[in-house]
């Protein structure tokens, strides 16, 4: 997050009216405080603290076994804690069970009853709440058609497609207007279109409903484009929490940038260092310049970072030298909307750049064994200390 | 080589009928014959009613001459009907106290943990690696009058004075329950094992205790478990002639040792054949039922 100079977090601020996050006067709707969760030796959480805010679209985001699940399953109630306190709307959770608290789940596998028809499965919580028969019936003929299947009401589980089943699972868990919906790889299921347009969805539904969200997931993607946060963890902690925009573009280490995207690194050391730039040297001897204004000593082991989009590849050397490399074209991977080019580097090192085909170059396009210069502007490479 | 695999297919799907005809269909022909046929005292014990060397004319005229005299007999008597009834009374009331039994155990082992189960399983099974008689003898030594049991009871002060458990209704339960547990467990595990456990805690996250969960969730899921337990408990029981024979008193009336009697004592084929073909008749409405819960449960887990 320091990473990130001032002048940028101000566009970003315009850009998106609610941060809640960066208003020190805003009271957390979740609290993690301390938190850690330990099987016998094995810790999945790792005295990890984290504030969560009212409708909040936030994600967790990681590789399998790297504790999001059991952070979430904690707010639901399945896990005990070890230690530490977590705090919803102020309230600590250590002795409410599940079946009291003001939260709802979307399970990975659905859990749909399968004995029960689509409408008994949504009525199910409601049954449990004791409200009265016209008021159930009420909530859910909206839940019905908030996630129209209003046609499908007296199917089975069974008798549905995947896509449906995850409408079901998730009007269930919004019939009885929880203050925080969890969603446990709620899409993980679907194919790809089908995903894409139910991202969609659920970031409309949140807006419309206000309540505050929480998905985990493995999918960066999805994580980017549904959420408001994103957290990015790693064997039991946080690595990095941050909007997608900034955690995106200023990732605050090589397994951050690596997760989110794809990224280039080259191993350095800091040179030089004076007001919002960084100078660097490879191993090669080669000099690299940063705009940064990351904390950096001069002699620290450092990693020059691209994303692979903003390398620009070219048979002539550009005219402005700053960080450019030549190497070889290795591979080539054509993706229909962009060209993604893998290139020897004269170190030996591997890069990628990826080109965006806005026009097909018929005439004399790049190609395997070619000798090509790769480049990227101060402005757009980034400096990963850890 | 075409040919060869279709008569090869075919010959799979008309294997099992093969099996049935010779096992089942055939023996089951041979004892309604009989059950319609005149005892007599001869080698076998009854008078042929249809004859094979009679000729396609000749089996006409047999077949008209097939006396119902037996069944008539069976409607006639007391003690078939008394039997009968006692019969499936005995069946339905050992039949609920498996499954009263069975269920929590089967729970139980089902909620074990992942490594302790095929040991749990193995304990179930271990006593049929014994001889069933042999089991059911051993009951007689753990319940007579100064049995393992009136000792234990004695001694504990539970009790002043032995109980007379040995040849009443009681000990037939004990018996009953005690050897057709596994059938009522084995199938209950088989279902409570597969059940989703994330059901449980999508109840619970709705707002459910366990204990409401169990009965919403757990329980009608199992349903088809509890279904095929009590059948493969009921229907061998209402025929079961060793443990009322062993454990039963005089007053234990249960068809099969009614059969048995008839066969050994009696030498009466044709009356126990038609004893045999009613019991089989009242069973197939049970086994009608369970094939049908069979079916629906196949086509829900579709």
């Amino acid at each position: 997050m320091k990473t990130s100079s001032k002048s940028v977090q101000k566009t970003l601020q315009s850009r998106t009216a609610f941060q809640p996050w960066n208003d020190a006067d805003a009271v957390p709707f979740i609290e993690f405080q301390n938190v850690t969760k330990r099987y016998g030796a094995v810790v999945a959480i790792d005295n990890l603290s984290l504030s969560i805010f009212e409708r909040e679209f936030f994600a967790l985001l990681g590789p399998s076994g790297c504790g999001k699940t059991t952070l979430m399953r904690m707010l639901a109630g399945f896990e005990t804690v070890t230690e530490g306190v977590i705090r919803l709307a102020g309230q600590d959770l250590q002795d409410v069970p599940p079946y009291r608290r003001p939260v709802n789940m979307m399970f990975q596998s659905y859990a749909l009853f399968p004995h029960m028809s689509v409408e008994k499965n949504i009525a199910f919580g409601l049954k449990q709440e004791g409200m009265g028969k016209g008021e159930i019936a009420d909530r859910v003929a909206a839940m019905l058609s908030l996630v129209k299947m209003e046609a499908l009401a007296a199917r089975k589980p069974d008798q549905l497609s995947g896509g449906q089943r995850q409408r079901v699972a998730l009007a269930r868990s919004l019939a009885k207007q929880p203050k925080l919906l969890l969603l446990d790889e709620p899409l993980g299921a679907l194919d790809r279109k089908l995903r894409e347009e139910t991202q969609f969805e659920l970031m409309d539904l949140q807006e419309t409903l206000g309540i505050t969200f929480m998905i985990v997931t493995h999918d960066q993607e999805e994580a980017m484009t549904v959420a408001d946060r994103i957290a990015v963890m790693d064997t039991g902690r946080i690595v990095q929490i941050a909007p997608p925009v900034e955690m995106y573009e200023w990732p605050n280490s090589r397994y951050v940038g690596d997760f989110l995207g794809d990224i280039n690194l080259v191993e350095c050391t800091v040179q030089k260092r004076s007001k919002g730039t960084i100078f660097l040297e490879t191993l090669q001897g080669q000099l690299l310049t940063v705009d940064s204004d990351v904390d950096v000593e001069t002699g620290q082991q450092v990693w020059f970072a691209t994303r692979p989009e903003k390398l620009a590849i070219s048979r002539t050397k550009p005219k402005s030298a700053k960080n450019c490399m030549q190497g070889e074209v290795w591979d080539i991977a054509y993706l229909g909307g962009m060209t993604l080019y893998k290139i020897k580097l004269d170190d030996g090192n591997f890069a990628k750049v990826s080109v965006i085909n806005q026009a097909v170059d018929e005439a004399a396009p790049i190609t395997w064994e070619e000798m090509v210069y790769i480049s990227c502007p101060p402005s757009a490479a980034r400096v990963l200390t850890q | 080589m075409k040919a060869l695999s279709a008569i090869g297919r075919r010959a799979t799907i008309w294997l099992p009928y093969l099996w049935l005809l010779v096992f089942f269909l055939a023996p089951f022909a041979l004892v309604a014959k009989l059950s319609l046929s005149e005892p007599a005292i001869a080698q076998p014990p009854y008078l042929p009613v249809f004859n094979w060397a009679d000729g396609l004319s000749g089996w006409w005229a047999d077949i008209r001459s097939f006396s119902f005299s037996n069944y008539l007999f069976l409607s006639e008597d007391a003690l078939y009907w008394k039997s009968y009834l006692s019969s499936l009374q005995i069946a339905i009331i050992s039949t609920f106290l498996t499954l009263l039994i069975g269920y929590p155990l089967a729970y139980g082992m089902a909620r074990a943990p992942r490594n302790w189960r095929p040991i749990l399983v193995m304990l179930v099974i271990l006593p049929f690696w014994t001889s069933f008689l042999i089991r059911v003898y051993a009951w007689i030594g753990i319940l007579k009058k100064e049995g393992l049991l009136n000792q234990f009871l004695l001694a504990m002060g539970v009790i002043s004075e032995p109980l007379t458990l040995l040849n009443t209704n009681i000990a037939v339960y004990i018996g009953i329950v005690y050897t057709y547990l596994p059938f009522m467990v084995l199938p209950l595990y088989a279902n409570l094992e597969r059940q989703d456990q994330s059901l449980l805690e999508a109840a619970s996250d709705l707002g459910c205790t366990a204990t409401g969960a169990f009965w919403k969730i757990t329980w009608p899921l199992s349903y088809p478990g509890v279904v095929a337990g009590c059948m493969l408990v009921f229907i061998p029981a209402v025929g079961e002639f060793v443990i009322p024979s062993l454990l039963g008193g005089s007053q234990t009336l249960m068809i099969g040792r009614v059969l048995f009697d008839e066969f050994f004592q009696n030498r009466d084929w044709p009356v126990s054949s038609a004893v045999a073909v009613v019991l089989l008749l009242l069973l197939s409405v049970p086994i009608m039922l369970f094939q049908r819960s069979e079916a629906r449960a196949r086509e829900a887990g579709r």
